[in-house]
């Protein structure tokens, strides 16, 4: 068959909204599809949304291939009689987040006017696909909530799982991921001045922006926890992190109000690593179970101390805990073969 | 939660403000924040509806800067009467305005405005005709309702989305719960016809009396009532009329509402006849419906758009003749006469229903916010068109408006 995957990007960020389309070519191209990848600009500010959204409709996919996959948004506004949509989150800032200070529009008649013009579109071209998958039940919720669209749950895989091992395990905990504020890396940081135990917490990302890098060292050395955090800040190499996160004591990843598990739970899952997280993350308590494949604590320094001085203290119960979670992406049917199986059905 | 600001006349007079009463009481019930404000030229705090979700104020209180940013929509209610609707001309330059147009022919409204309005406002310099005055109006909005389909494509000027809702009308709880019986059903020989509201040649009063007075049985049996307000020379004339022609006519002036409602309570039959047929729809005919009285209508505008099962339809010209052979059959035939009032009552409850009016209008509201926000991008998109020289029919125009079709809930009318 041949597959257009679209996706929407935002220049210069790299992330997992990347990893599951560059990831879905590749696996398709096993499963013998010609692929086509397309990465199309997108500026959602208000201004401008609706002349991008309009650009977005002028393009007809028909011709090209006999399947158009829509990743990123607004990508299922792309224009193809056998659309599938794997819907990975809505433009938040109009959404879920529109009431917050992080809303993207300002509130105003027109901005709410804008807001309801987006969601209404986002519902016509949606409705037009002849399936539509989410990546978490966080995700199907708010397509429900939103847009009365009833979604199945698909969640994505990593792409080479099997070069995860479960190394004998050192002291660290360590978090893999982009450096953002909405990441909470700094919680992290603020956990360590409470540790009782010779955890050691390694951060490695690419940061989105320097004052936060900034932030994150200063706070480091204002509590005196230099000597039990180290950040590699930059983008890591995917043999690196396979050695990080394959030897490392558990995971953590405690993002705020997250729309899924996040790549990161699911590697350290692969390595048979349990991955500490809070209970304001959204889509990872969709992963992890407390005490059983990992350890959901409060949104606080402290509870995170605790938890990682658990991981420490218990290490028999972190094992197993590691091997749960191992057992719990098969539990899931986190595999390329379901979801070639969905997507192309 | 939306706001609203909702222009109306906002005195007790005022039929167009008690119907903006029932509307935005059920709006303000849905959630919406609603701003009443009065639509007079000369706002007056006192005797005014009582507004359950808002305390009108003068039009002129506001900020024109502060509406744009605040409100989600203007809803402007026009009519055909100057002095009662003269805001309209300020509020229609918002963002987001419906118009309601209680008229179809707006001819008092733009004599009115170029006497009396302000001489800098030139909206309705050019709009001569009662029609195009309300074209002219319709184009300036971002959406428009009209009461009924006959007069729809005269709003049709307006780019944005076009609703056909029928009016909202109800009668107060205590009047629909304390209904008395018809005279008919009394066993009185007396049959009574009447007219209800502003006494004008329109009402086609004279045209009735003609019609009794043409037969020995209607003479014989009818008397006709006039209430509402007449000028001295209107009842002198039509007074004179009914003598001359031995009709049995009782000219009862204005009265309380009460009094009203207990007069069509009693009434066997009404007369909505009009010629012209002006009004987009009939809040006198609406109410005479939901008193469940058999209405003899003319077979125009609204009136030609009610059941033919609910109403007895005069053809358009209106005839004595042929209001006399209305009469004389709706008074042959008592049971059915009373079945077209249960008919029109159940039709008239169902459709003019405030909670029916509100739904679809906010449907529309949503619909007009929603295409209004596309606006810049029309605009800009239609200059970038004149720019590269792009002829209105070629092939590349027809692509981007079809993909605005797509992008939007905005619906291509003509290619400009």
């Amino acid at each position: 068959m041949k597959v257009i995957v679209a996706s929407s990007f935002v220049p210069f960020v790299n992330g997992g909204g990347r990893f599951i389309v560059e990831w879905l070519e590749e696996k398709l191209e096993e499963h013998g599809h010609t692929v086509e990848k397309i990465y199309l600009p997108f500026n959602e500010r208000p201004e401008v949304l609706h002349k991008n959204l309009m650009a977005y409709r002028m393009m007809d996919m028909t011709a090209s291939a006999d399947r158009l996959i829509a990743i990123r948004p607004p990508a299922h506004s792309l224009i193809h009689p056998n659309k599938v949509v794997w819907f990975i989150h809505h433009l938040r800032g109009y959404y879920d987040l529109a009431s917050t200070k992080y809303a993207s529009f300002p509130n105003t008649a027109d901005g709410r006017a804008i807001r309801d013009a987006l969601r209404h579109h986002d519902t016509a071209t949606l409705n037009e696909a002849r399936a539509i998958f989410t990546n978490s039940s966080v995700v199907r919720e708010r397509l429900s909530r939103y847009n009365k669209i009833d979604a199945d749950v698909l969640y994505p895989p990593l792409l080479y799982p099997e070069k995860y091992y479960c190394g004998e395990g050192n002291n660290a905990i360590v978090t893999v991921c982009r450096v953002e504020p909405h990441k909470r890396q700094h919680l992290l940081v603020e956990a360590m001045q409470y540790v009782k135990t010779p955890v050691t917490l390694r951060i490695f990302g690419k940061a989105g922006s320097e004052a936060y890098e900034k932030e994150l060292t200063a706070l480091a050395q204002k509590l005196g926890v230099t000597d039990k955090v180290t950040f590699t800040l930059g983008w890591i190499e995917e043999e690196d992190k396979i050695e990080e996160v394959s030897n490392c004591l558990a995971s953590v990843y405690a993002p705020m109000d997250e729309d899924s598990y996040g790549y990161p739970t699911l590697e350290a899952a692969a390595a048979k690593k349990p991955t500490l997280t809070t209970t304001d993350a959204g889509g990872t308590l969709e992963f992890i179970r407390d005490g059983e494949n990992g350890l959901i604590t409060e949104p606080s320094a402290k509870s995170i101390a605790e938890g990682f001085d658990r991981f420490y203290n218990e290490r028999e119960k972190t094992r197993k805990m590691g091997e749960a979670a191992y057992d719990t992406v098969h539990e899931l049917n986190i595999t390329w073969d379901h979801v070639m199986e969905r997507l192309l059905a | 939660m939306l706001k609203i600001l909702w222009l109306t006349p906002a005195h007790q007079q005022s039929a167009i403000g008690k119907f903006s009463k029932l509307v935005t009481d059920v709006l303000h019930m849905r959630g919406f924040n609603i701003q009443v404000c009065g639509a007079e030229d000369e706002f007056d705090a006192q005797n005014l509806h009582e507004f359950g979700g808002s305390k009108p104020r003068s039009f002129s209180d506001l900020s024109s800067m502060m509406i744009d940013d605040e409100f989600d929509t203007v809803v402007i209610n026009f009519g055909d009467h100057y002095p009662n609707h003269a805001k309209g001309l300020q509020a229609i330059r918002h963002k987001r305005v419906i118009g309601i147009f209680h008229d179809y022919d707006m001819v008092n409204y733009g004599n009115g405005a170029r006497a009396f309005g302000d001489k800098s406002n030139v909206i309705l310099q050019d709009a001569i005709e009662g029609a195009q005055v309300t074209s002219t109006l319709a184009s300036l909005c971002d959406g428009v309702v009209a009461h009924s389909n006959f007069y729809a494509s005269t709003l049709a000027t307006c780019d944005g989305p076009l609703s056909v809702i029928p009016l909202a009308w109800k009668l107060p709880d205590d009047v629909r719960n304390g209904h008395q019986k018809r005279n008919a059903e009394n066993g009185a020989d007396e049959v009574i016809l009447t007219t209800i509201g502003n006494i004008n040649p329109n009402k086609c009063a004279d045209r009735v009396i003609e019609a009794i007075g043409s037969d020995d049985k209607l003479r014989n049996t009818l008397r006709y009532q006039l209430i509402g307000s007449i000028s001295p020379e209107e009842k002198t004339r039509l007074s004179g009329l009914a003598t001359d022609l031995g009709v049995n006519l009782s000219i009862e002036g204005s009265v309380e509402q009460e009094v009203l409602h207990q007069k069509l309570a009693t009434t066997d039959i009404v007369s909505c006849l009009r010629n012209p047929v002006l009004e987009g729809a009939s809040a006198s005919a609406i109410e005479t419906m939901l008193h469940g009285c058999p209405v003899l209508v003319s077979d125009a505008g609204f009136y030609a758009e009610l059941p033919d099962n609910c109403v007895y339809k005069v053809p358009a010209d209106t005839k004595p003749e042929a209001i006399a052979e209305a009469l004389l059959n709706a008074l042959s035939q008592e049971k059915e006469r009373r079945q077209v009032g249960e008919c029109a009552r159940d039709y008239a409850e169902k459709v003019f229903a405030p909670e029916n009016y509100a739904e679809q209008l906010i449907e529309l509201i949503n619909n007009v916010r929603m295409t209004s926000s596309y606006n810049s991008l029309i605009e800009e998109t239609a200059q970038k068109i004149a720019y590269y020289g792009i002829e209105k029919n070629s092939g590349s125009v027809a692509t981007i408006l079809k993909a605005l079709e797509q992008t939007a809930p905005v619906v291509q009318r003509e290619a400009e």
